[in-house]
């Protein structure tokens, strides 16, 4: 009976310890199932929730490449700045957050509230922020507000160049000028970089490469040249009132724009501030009729063919042909003409008729080989190949409007390249704006197409000498270089109406292209100008423009003087304001005794030893330029009316001569820059300025 | 009368598992953090190794101990006076997270809560034994069996849950509610205990705002997930993004700060995320074998205290971890109920070890 009852209860309690078991068992059961939905089922979800929370992609953009000029200075940099984010999550008052922070973001509260509520995590409240509003909103403490180091694009240089630059948006994404068209080289790798955040948002592990910093670009341009075609293009289009203009400047041979300037312009650190029109990029964008300057197609041509020689005596008509059953009026009724009057006074029935023997196809083709009608290649966005019919198009009219540049639109830069290939000796060389990329210390140059033989060397030195003669004594004779030779062409062509269709009696487009010296050619340069209101002769308002571009150039560029300069005193009989004003920067006949010895050497290198003083040139004070940019220095300088010699890069270091003496206008002032950094060991970081 | 058999390799082996499991993730979820607060790495492994060295000696002893000689009442009794001395004083020493649970013996604490359940299941295993003797008045005699059974262990819980500490009071009165099951108890009484427990709950649950505030985001995580809910979404988060294998040991990234109490009540969602599905599978099946020889040992136990007290021990240790692992996994409200043998902690290591070598002692004397 006890054993009963003992072994009843044993029975009872094992079955009671079994269910506990089994209790224990089933919980297991569940837990292990729990484990299993959780991992297994709904890793995904859970994993992508964990990402979300631990990691951040931060797409970092590398620096982006330096934009140098051709002697090393930069023009388009990048900064580091920083941005503002948000973190929603850790924000405990949006409401109150949003209305602190409107008026240092220039934002609406409601704006800022709604992009809290767009994301949990994360949330730009603005990008690229100045040092004030960064220093603001660190002030108010707030929570769940980081900062983001970014990089902006800066130009320092303001407009200088704005149309070749172009600009970036605010993910630095270039969206004009070379910004633009080299992008992918400038922009280097961009990197998604995954950031690991902890709880505290302690960044502890990037993954994931270093961005691969972008190409440094070195241009074609000369920052000096840029500054003085920019202006004397702000000078002419003040003085034309013209609406639009171009100049560019280019090197015959290499094909390298030297500086490549349109009005209007604009500052691309701002570039929604600007208009549209302010921000198109005429000289390659812009096509328009190119009138007489394209009467060196015709001559080429008719001289290449042999159809013509520059003795050659042509009827011009008294001012009037027909073709066609259309009358034809010359400008001025001229008679008999030889062909290097044709082009000196810019005849429009002799060239003509020098059209009318070629025929269309033979015009056609050599339109076409001087690069009408196709795009030059140059390094931008945006490049119209200008309008050319077929010649198998053309009407019967055709062939003579095209021979006096009309019916046929051209680009500025299609127009300076079309000149310098008569200024090399007859050689199609695509104009050009990047000299090299510096990727990782190694400098590449792009390769070019090799340049094409248009016409002769003969041809193209006969077509030099009645450029010449346009200069010295046809149409363009405003363009007349003191200290150089020039050749050179006008051009006066009738917009057409775009609302009539028909040519505009009041809108035309001055312009001139030419070229000095004559027998080496250094620089081409083309000046057009848009619409000038009243005198809007090509000969008139483009060549004196084309005068004082080349002067300052070829001063600058050390070109020595292919002439003897005029005396002053036949100057000082020149009724024209700017004349006067351009001989200021041409020191060489001015110079006076005191000041060649003052300037040392620096005044003897152009071969030119001071011949005259006079004592009533007018003199003016050094300033000080020590400490100041070479841009400064130069802008100074030209300002007051002496000619910079510059040396080295850097910051203005000592002056040649001293500051606050007296020197004659058009004295020059020797100064040696050094570079900033490297102020204890100037000797060596200073370096002779390249100049070609 | 029982003979001596060899001991229970299955059960010590599983133990002695658990316990390098633990040892690797306490170092790997407490490593940054013991940086932070510490200035070592080790600072908290260190510690903790320990306390494991203390618990194993302790362990090897009490299996060298004939299980029998705990029933004497000299060892009863004392222990029963001695832990609710040791419960009173934790009030009088300071508190550390509003929370007086520790005992400080210069650089030691002890949790008394821990050793209380202990001494619980020895008290009860003794006590039901002498009631269950033939001549005497079995378990459901409710003035001389359930009261003094029932008396000093209510005791025992409400002073733990002063403390304040819920889960570790629940527990106890889990592991006493099952002794008394196992050594018969009416069902009459068990649905009066379910009845007078689930108002009790609920009445302590709704008098603290933060208990409440458990409840209810456990019920819905999501609505506050930088707030209350925050712990349990990081934990669901941690063990989610383990998949099959995990991230690799060491390579957590929710213990960096995302996840609160990663050493100590969390650890195993560290684990989860660290080795995933099948490492969390593989600890889980360590503490199934646990469970089945515990079991195993109580249904083979020569006599009823060894049964009892085989039955306390192994619903301590396999309750608490299951406790633990339904919290981590969303599964139940959140509670401060570490991991056995797992989470950082002297005195619970210390308690299931000493609990594990007794448990082990039985098993040896299975007949």
């Amino acid at each position: 009976m006890k054993y009963d009852a003992g072994s009843a209860e044993r029975v009872r309690s094992h079955l009671r310890i079994a269910s506990v078991a089994v209790l224990a068992l089933v919980w297991m059961l569940v837990v292990a199932g729990q484990l299993a939905r959780l991992q297994l089922f709904e890793y995904r979800t859970y994993l992508e929730r964990a990402r979300r929370q631990q990691q951040r992609i931060v797409e970092v953009s590398p620096p982006r490449g330096i934009i140098y000029d051709r002697n090393g200075r930069e023009l388009a940099v990048s900064i580091q700045v920083d941005s503002a984010f948000a973190v929603p999550a850790e924000i405990p008052n949006p409401h109150i957050a949003a209305r602190l922070l409107a008026p240092i973001l220039g934002l609406a509260p409601e704006e800022i509230e709604t992009r809290l509520s767009r994301s949990r995590s994360f949330v730009w409240l603005k990008r690229k922020l100045d040092a004030a509003a960064v220093e603001q909103i660190k002030a108010l403490n707030l929570a769940g507000i980081y900062f983001q180091k970014e990089h902006r694009r800066f130009y320092p240089n303001r407009e200088l160049a704005a149309h070749v630059l172009g600009f970036v948006d605010v993910d630095e994404r270039g969206l004009a000028g070379v910004e633009y068209s080299l992008d992918r080289q400038l922009r280097g790798q961009p990197v998604r970089m995954l950031v690991l955040a902890d709880a505290r948002r302690r960044w502890y592990d990037r993954d994931g490469r270093e961005p691969q910093r972008g190409s440094h670009l070195v241009l074609t341009l000369d920052d000096r040249i840029q500054y003085i075609a920019e202006k004397e293009l702000r000078e002419a289009i003040r003085a034309t009132r013209a609406q639009a203009g171009t100049i560019l400047v280019q090197n015959p041979v290499s094909g390298e724009i030297l500086a490549l300037a349109n009005w209007p312009s604009f500052n691309p650190n701002t570039p929604q501030e600007a208009r549209e029109a302010a921000r198109m990029n005429r000289a390659v964008s812009a096509v328009y009729e190119p009138g007489s300057i394209f009467k060196i197609v015709t001559l080429a041509a008719a001289l290449e063919e042999k159809r013509t020689h520059p003795g050659e005596v042509i009827d011009c008509q008294n001012g009037a042909i027909y073709i066609a059953g259309h009358r034809i009026r010359d400008h001025k009724p001229f008679g008999l003409l030889n062909v290097a009057q044709v082009l000196a006074q810019s005849s429009d029935v002799g060239t003509i008729k020098l059209g009318l023997r070629l025929g269309p196809r033979t015009l056609y083709r050599y339109i076409r080989a001087f690069g009408f009608g196709e795009l030059t290649g140059i390094e931008l966005s945006g490049e119209s190949r200008g309008l050319l019919r077929a010649a198998e198009n053309w009407t019967p009219v055709s062939v003579g409007s095209i021979s006096m540049g009309q019916e046929i639109g051209v680009t500025s830069v299609q127009m300076v390249t079309a000149m310098s290939s008569i200024a090399n000796g007859g050689l199609l060389v695509a104009p050009r704006l990047v000299r090299e990329l510096h990727q990782n210390g190694q400098r590449v140059a792009p390769e070019r197409p090799a340049p094409v033989r248009v016409i002769s060397a003969t041809t193209a030195a006969t077509l030099r000498r009645l450029l010449e003669g346009v200069v010295l004594e046809g149409t363009g004779k405003a363009a007349q270089l003191d200290g150089w030779t020039a050749a050179g062409k006008t051009g006066t062509a009738q917009k057409i109406d775009p609302l009539t269709g028909r040519y505009s009696l009041t809108d035309h487009i001055a312009s001139f292209v030419g070229f000095a010296p004559l027998n080496e050619p250094a620089i081409t340069v083309l000046v057009t100008l848009d619409s000038p209101p009243e005198n809007y002769h090509g000969g008139r308002v483009a060549a004196p423009v084309f005068k004082k571009v080349a002067e300052q150039v070829l001063t600058y560029l050390g070109v020595p003087h292919d002439v003897v300069p005029p005396a002053p005193r036949l100057r000082a009989r020149r009724s024209q304001p700017e004349a006067t004003e351009l001989s200021d920067f041409h020191p060489s006949q001015r110079i006076s005794a005191a000041a060649a010895e003052a300037a040392g050497s620096a005044a003897s290198d152009a071969g030119h030893t001071p011949t005259l003083a006079l004592a009533s040139t007018e003199s003016v004070e050094v300033p000080a330029l020590r400490g100041k940019s070479v841009r400064a220095v130069t802008e100074q300088c030209l300002q007051i009316g002496l000619q910079p010699v510059l040396i080295g890069t850097g910051v203005a270091w000592d002056q040649v001569p001293a500051a606050g003496q007296r020197v004659p206008r058009g004295s020059r002032v020797t100064v040696r820059f050094l570079r900033a950094a490297a102020e204890s060991t100037p000797a060596t970081e200073a370096e002779p300025r390249g100049r070609d | 009368m029982p003979r001596a058999v060899q001991f229970d390799r299955w059960l010590y082996g599983a133990t002695l598992a658990l316990c390098l499991v633990g040892a690797v993730m306490v170092f790997s979820a407490s490593a940054v953090t013991a940086e932070e607060e510490l200035g070592s790495p080790y600072g908290f492994i260190g510690r903790q190794a320990l306390w494991l060295l203390l618990g194993l000696g302790g362990m090897f002893a009490l299996m060298q101990v004939d299980y029998r000689r705990l029933r004497q009442p000299v060892v009863i009794y004392t222990s029963l006076c001695g832990i609710l001395l040791l419960l009173t004083a934790v009030f009088f020493f300071p508190p550390i997270n509003a929370a007086h649970r520790w005992i400080h013996f210069g650089p030691l604490r002890l949790q008394p809560s821990e050793l209380a359940k202990l001494v619980v299941i020895f008290y009860l295993a003794a006590l039901l034994e002498a009631r269950l003797r033939p001549q005497s008045f079995g378990v459901n005699d409710f003035r001389r069996t359930l009261l003094p059974a029932l008396g000093p262990v209510l005791i025992v819980v409400a002073l733990v849950v002063l403390e304040p500490d819920l889960g570790t009071a629940f527990e106890i009165f889990l592991i006493a509610l099952a002794m008394l099951f196992v050594a018969g108890l009416d069902w009459r009484y068990l649905v009066g205990a379910a009845g007078v427990t689930v108002p009790a709950l609920a009445a302590l649950i709704l008098a603290e705002p933060y208990r409440l505030r458990r409840v209810l985001v456990f019920l819905n995580p999501e609505a506050d997930p930088q707030g209350s809910g925050f712990q349990l979404l990081q934990s669901l988060i941690a063990v989610g993004s383990g998949g099959l294998t995990g991230v690799g040991l060491m390579e957590s990234r929710q213990k960096l700060f995302y996840l609160p109490e990663a050493h100590t009540d969390f650890i195993f969602a560290v684990l989860c995320e660290e080795l995933g599905f099948l490492g969390a599978l593989a600890v889980m099946a360590l503490f199934g074998i646990y469970g089945w020889r515990g079991f195993r040992a109580a249904l083979a136990a020569p006599d009823a205290f060894g049964r009892l007290a085989a039955v306390g021990i192994t619903v301590m240790v396999l309750g608490q971890a299951l406790i633990n692992l339904s919290v981590v996994l969303g599964l139940m409200p959140t509670k401060g109920i570490p991991l056995p043998f797992i989470s950082y902690g002297g005195s619970s290591l210390l308690v299931m070890l000493l609990a594990t070598g007794v448990l082990l002692n039985i098993a040896q004397h299975a007949d």
